[in-house]
């Protein structure tokens, strides 16, 4: 478990307010009813003050599960 | 009608019972109101630049929406020339909704049957069917009609 995953992990369990051994990268936007469109926006605005990053419209709307996000941030944060 | 009636009837126009007659004051108001708009309580409309806004029809305004077409800074601001915007034209697309609170600023466009969260301040265009939230709004979603 990298410094990243860590990081990463604690965003998401502050946000949806759940454990962190409950976020699989399966756990999908459409099914899972914390992550609502403001959690979404939340979530999106925590990692991008966190990383230092941003993220275009065409991404944000392209996150639909963990696996989706952590792949876009591995091409964001890959120099 | 003009300005000068307008900012009489923009009272009745916040509290006046019934969407439809809210709806058809601000028309009065000079403001483009298409049909079948619904129009919440306390719905606040530029007063001073009502011919440039436009909203379309079936478009749904909750309460407290703010709509503004100019920005017009403090005396002091213009004065020393530190910031004055003129008018800008702003649009609400067909069947957009917008959410109890948000706030539309100078020049905006919102496309048709886009919807705006609650409490969001829109600053750049909407493309159609999408969901923007926040301040500064963004793009939370695209929304998609289900097929029968």
């Amino acid at each position: 478990m990298t410094d990243f995953d860590n990081k990463l992990l604690d965003i998401l369990s502050r946000v949806f307010r759940i454990d962190q051994g409950e976020i699989t990268d399966n756990l999908k936007r459409k099914d899972f009813e914390p992550w609502d469109s403001m959690a979404h926006l939340m979530l999106i605005s925590e990692i991008e003050n966190e990383f230092e990053i941003f993220f275009e419209d065409e991404e944000v709307v392209d996150i639909w599960t963990v696996g989706d996000l952590k792949k876009i941030l591995n091409q964001k944060m890959s120099p | 009608m003009g300005k000068f009636l307008g900012r009489f009837l923009r009272i009745l126009a916040w509290i006046a019972p019934s969407y439809q007659f809210r709806a058809s004051v601000y028309r009065k108001c000079g403001i483009k109101v298409g049909k079948g708009v619904y129009m919440g309580f306390l719905v606040m409309m530029d007063g001073e630049y009502p011919e440039y806004i436009e909203i379309h029809d079936w478009a749904s305004i909750g309460p407290g929406v703010k709509i503004m077409a100019h920005s017009g800074a403090s005396p002091y601001h213009q004065r020393r020339r530190i910031f004055h915007e003129g008018p800008k034209k702003v649009v609400i697309g067909k069947g957009a909704w917008l959410a109890a609170g948000s706030t539309i600023l100078p020049g905006v466009t919102i496309g048709e049957g886009a919807i705006i969260a609650a409490g969001a301040v829109v600053s750049k265009d909407v493309p159609p069917l999408t969901l923007f939230a926040g301040n500064p709004a963004r793009m939370v979603q695209k929304l998609e009609p289900q097929k029968d």
